[in-house]
């Protein structure tokens, strides 16, 4: 059988199974063990029990239910609430300042927590319903919420970085730290849209009397920045450790829950629940998340065994498309399968797919997972499918899925807009891992 | 007919040339075709997995080293312990005892490339210290390298090659073992500048064929494949110490510097090398590594 | 019983989170404050992660935590999606018990081997490879009581 047609048909089976509500890992097992038989034979049975223990016990992804664990951790340990009014008070009186507290928030927890959908669900609950009493617009306030969130995964620390380093076997640390700058170009961007909506049709955020008669908004300034920094110093400790080579990403992490354990203690939210639910949802989000990526890793080992791979490379080779012409197809076809896919069985397919590529086309390999990370992250709020979304909507059952749909797509577009200028300026992405090197 | 073997290491390896890449090339022209290998790599089964795929037959050749599959079979990883120019090992008839042990993983042993003395070290970001050892370092290697790292008061860390550059580049081991060759392929050099000195132990990197697919060939195939392999054996052992050299010379250029251990260090790194291969060997599977500890005793091969 | 059994499972998970959190700092610090680094951290943080996973399964399953992708479903009459989840849990309980027999014989053949890890504190390799085949043996159960008892094909729980 061609090449070709036998990566059609695992994808045409991949397909079909997912969209039949085929729980993911269990679509790839299928494939996986129908592909073995076919490809194999049962002797290669050994091969794929080997494969399911050899990605289940890969070090580097324990820094997954870590990560979550961190953000967990903070999230229930009242940190959120002195951020919340210190944020508060250091937003100045600007018209739609809600919309401002929301991004300059969300980037706050991007910084301390590994995925979006905990960052969506938290704004979702204590934010939304504050922005819908002060009457501040409905789809403005929702998309503003799902952009924010987005920025979560690609600012570090996040699970998203782990996962697609770890398949695509490029530096952890170094994939985590690309995601700085752009998440903070990104996080610039809402800003200016936001004031800039707000600007040309003031309708969208009321009059800012109900606002400052918060009484978070009074006090002193200066206060108000130095209750930030114990939260900071979690983001530093990281950030830093990985930085300097102090720690690996999963080390660095650990010392992150522990970080965030001591801050709950101080800040009195530490009890037996709350580790309780902490612990849990880590074992749970992560448990979900590698169990997808242990049964689906013989995919890409019998893409290779086949050769499909190779040819596939091959091809592309002779398809002789500019630079910026393949990148762009490259991060078109995830964008397109994110808006109805989760995110990491399409990386789990994708990421081997374009090994050979991007060696051919001699991509910066930071630079362009880096653009895949933030494809994915978006993959999060396109519509219809994403875990963003579902997140939101979750915490806020209230809100019409059409409203959330639409609130979400001028956000979609900043951030490819936001990636186009990566994309030109790479080293918006590669500046900050390149500090690393030595 | 296509042959598929599995390789421990990538396509960048120092010791393809040598090794992997005439075994392929000339087979073949022996065989007249009759066997055509394909190569794959790390990518399709990782390292420490290789072992199993090759018996069960989804792979027909196995070139790997016996650190990768010590948790089954620490045999060929305390063959590193054995000293002996080619010639008296080859007359010891070690191989077939070697050979013997591995059938009962359905694996035919087919060709056993060995070095002088000397054949690994250690790259290190640092030159050792006062002491002249590594005391409270993080050396990444194999199993192989546990005796040479703990005499020199540093910790093994495991991890694949592929994490070697980014582990040393921030620090996160402070030195990588490896075979005296590859620190070039690699560009290690960029982030370990120092060469620790001397080197030790013998390289023993064997070469597998699954036992059906080797019993399925036909006694002049069969003869073909260890005729190929005895050719390269040979030109490997008389040629190492010149390629080493080559390396050596190569990565000074590029500013990499010698780095001595310490008098003490050195009187002991033979003995460290060796029994810790031998300890490994006699916990995880003691008969084994009795029945050829005893035979290379009576050889003379090793102590 | 089998839902009992899939809790001690998913305490055990929980309890191999906490190990993992526990060695690495402790890895960090030794390193760092004592120079002394351990030998057997990394090792220890890659088997947890195995029995994590593996253990955490059966309940993922039993709460129906695992993702599936919902598009087509919910362009459906409710009691045709529902349907159409049993013939695809029926299928998955079949397919999980398939994986659960290749893994269970991988397993059985490092015990009968004395395969070992090649980590740098290697153990018996089937100390960590059970958890596989028991978390998708036990899955695969769950799958099939789905079938019997499901009432609607919605995930109970969002992730
Ligand atoms: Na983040
Ligand atoms: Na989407």
């Amino acid at each position: 059988m061609d090449w070709w047609m036998t990566l059609l048909l695992g994808m045409a089976v991949l397909l079909t199974l997912l969209f039949v509500g085929m729980p993911i890992f269990v679509a790839f097992l299928i494939l996986n063990v129908a592909g073995v038989f076919w490809l194999i034979g049962p002797s290669g049975f050994g091969m794929f029990a080997n494969s399911i223990y050899t990605t289940a016990s890969t070090g580097s992804l324990a820094a997954v239910p870590l990560f979550i664990l961190m953000g967990e951790v903070l999230f229930r340990s009242g940190a959120m609430e002195v951020l919340l009014t210190s944020l508060d008070r250091l937003v100045g009186n600007i018209r739609g300042r809600q919309y401002v507290l929301c991004i300059l928030l969300s980037a706050i927890c991007g910084a301390l927590a590994g995925a979006a959908m905990a960052v969506a669900g938290l704004l979702g609950r204590s934010l939304y319903p504050t922005m819908q009493q002060r009457g501040y617009d409905e789809r403005l306030s929702a998309g503003t919420i799902l952009g924010g969130a987005s920025l979560d995964p690609i600012i570090p620390p996040s699970v998203l970085a782990i996962i697609i380093a770890s398949l695509a076997k490029v530096s952890t640390g170094k994939l985590l730290m690309a995601g700085l700058v752009p998440g903070l170009v990104l996080m610039v961007m809402f800003l200016i849209y936001v004031l800039v909506r707000v600007k040309l049709k003031p309708s969208l955020a009321p009059d800012l009397s109900e606002d400052l008669r918060n009484p978070d908004t009074k006090g002193s300034a200066l206060v108000a920045f130095l209750k930030m920094l114990p939260v900071s110093l979690i983001f530093l400790t990281v950030v830093g450790f990985i930085m300097m080579g102090v720690a690996t990403p999963t080390e660095a992490a650990a010392t992150g829950v522990i970080g965030s354990l001591i801050l709950a203690a101080a800040y009195g939210g530490l009890n037996l629940e709350m580790l309780r639910l902490s612990l849990f949802s880590g074992v749970r989000v992560a448990g979900i998340m590698l169990a997808i990526m242990a049964c689906a890793t013989m995919f890409s080992q019998l893409l290779i065994f086949s050769g499909a791979l190779g040819q596939l490379g091959d091809f592309v080779l002779h398809l002789d498309l500019s630079f910026y012409l393949m990148l762009l197809v490259l991060l078109g076809l995830p964008f397109l399968l994110f808006m109805f896919l989760d995110q990491v069985s399409v990386l789990m397919v994708l990421v081997p797919l374009y090994q050979p590529i991007i060696q051919h086309y001699e991509y910066d390999p930071i630079w362009f997972w880096a653009l895949v990370l933030i494809v994915a992250t978006v993959g999060g709020i396109t519509p219809p499918f994403g875990y963003t979304l579902y997140a939101f909507k979750s915490a806020v059952p209230t809100v019409e899925t059409k409203l959330l749909f639409s609130a979400a797509w001028p956000f979609v577009w900043i951030i490819v807009a936001g990636m186009a200028l990566m994309a030109v300026f790479p080293e918006l992405i590669t500046f900050v891992p390149n500090m690393m090197r030595g | 007919k296509e042959y598929r073997l599995l390789s421990s290491w990538d396509g960048n390896y120092a010791y393809n040339p040598y090794i992997l890449d005439p075994f392929v090339e000339q087979l073949k022209e022996a065989t007249d075709g009759r066997i055509s290998i394909s190569v794959s790599g790390p990518e399709t089964v990782p390292p420490f997995e290789q072992l199993e795929p090759v018996g069960s037959g989804v792979f027909q050749f196995l070139f790997t080293h016996g650190a990768y599959h010590a948790g089954t079979t620490p045999i060929m990883l305390a063959a590193d312990a054995l000293h002996g120019d080619l010639d008296a090992v080859r007359e010891s008839g070690i191989f077939d005892e070697l050979d013997k042990i591995y059938q009962k993983y359905n694996l035919k042993l087919v060709m056993l490339p060995i070095t002088p003395e000397g054949a690994y070290h250690i790259l290190l970001r640092e030159p050792v210290n006062d002491n002249g050892d590594l005391e409270g370092r993080k050396i990444r290697g194999s199993l192989s390298y546990k005796g040479v790292v703990e005499m020199l008061g540093a910790v093994l860390v495991v991890m694949p090659p592929s994490e070697i550059y980014t582990g040393l580049e921030k620090g996160v081991i402070d030195g990588a073992a490896w075979p005296i060759i590859g620190a070039l392929d690699y560009k290690w050099y960029e982030v370990a500048p120092y060469l620790l000195r001397p080197g030790f132990g013998v390289n023993y990197e064997p070469i597998f064929m699954n036992l059906d697919a080797w019993n399925a060939l036909s006694e002049e195939d069969q003869k073909a494949v260890m005729d190929v392999s005895a050719k390269i054996e040979d030109s490997w052992y008389k040629d190492a110490p010149e390629v080493w050299k080559k390396e050596e010379d190569e990565l000074k250029a590029r500013g990499m510097k010698v780095t001595e251990m310490g008098d003490k260090q050195k009187a002991e790194l033979g003995n460290a090398w060796a029994a810790a291969l031998w300890t490994m060997a006699e916990e995880k599977d003691p008969e084994a590594a009795k029945q050829i500890r005893d035979f290379a005793r009576s050889k003379g091969l090793t102590d | 019983m089998h839902d009992g059994i899939t809790l001690v499972g998913y305490l055990g998970a929980v309890i191999c989170l906490i190990v993992i959190v526990f060695s690495y700092s402790y890895e960090v610090g030794a390193r760092y404050l004592f120079s002394a680094p351990t030998t057997w951290a990394s090792s220890l943080v890659s088997y947890m992660l195995v029995l994590m996973v593996f253990l955490a399964m059966p309940e993922l399953t039993r709460a129906r935590s695992h993702i599936f992708i919902t598009i087509v479903l919910d362009s459906m009459p409710e009691r045709r999606a529902l349907w159409f989840q049993r013939v695809s849990f029926l299928v998955a309980a079949f397919a999980c018990l398939l994986a659960a027999w290749f893994c269970f014989d991988a397993t059985a053949q490092q015990y009968v081997r004395g395969i070992s890890t090649v980590n740098e504190w290697g153990v018996p390799k089937w100390l960590l490879t059970w958890a596989i085949p028991y978390g998708l043996a036990s899955t695969s159960i769950y799958f099939l009581r789905h079938v019997a008892t499901m009432t609607s094909y919605q995930p109970s729980e969002a992730i």
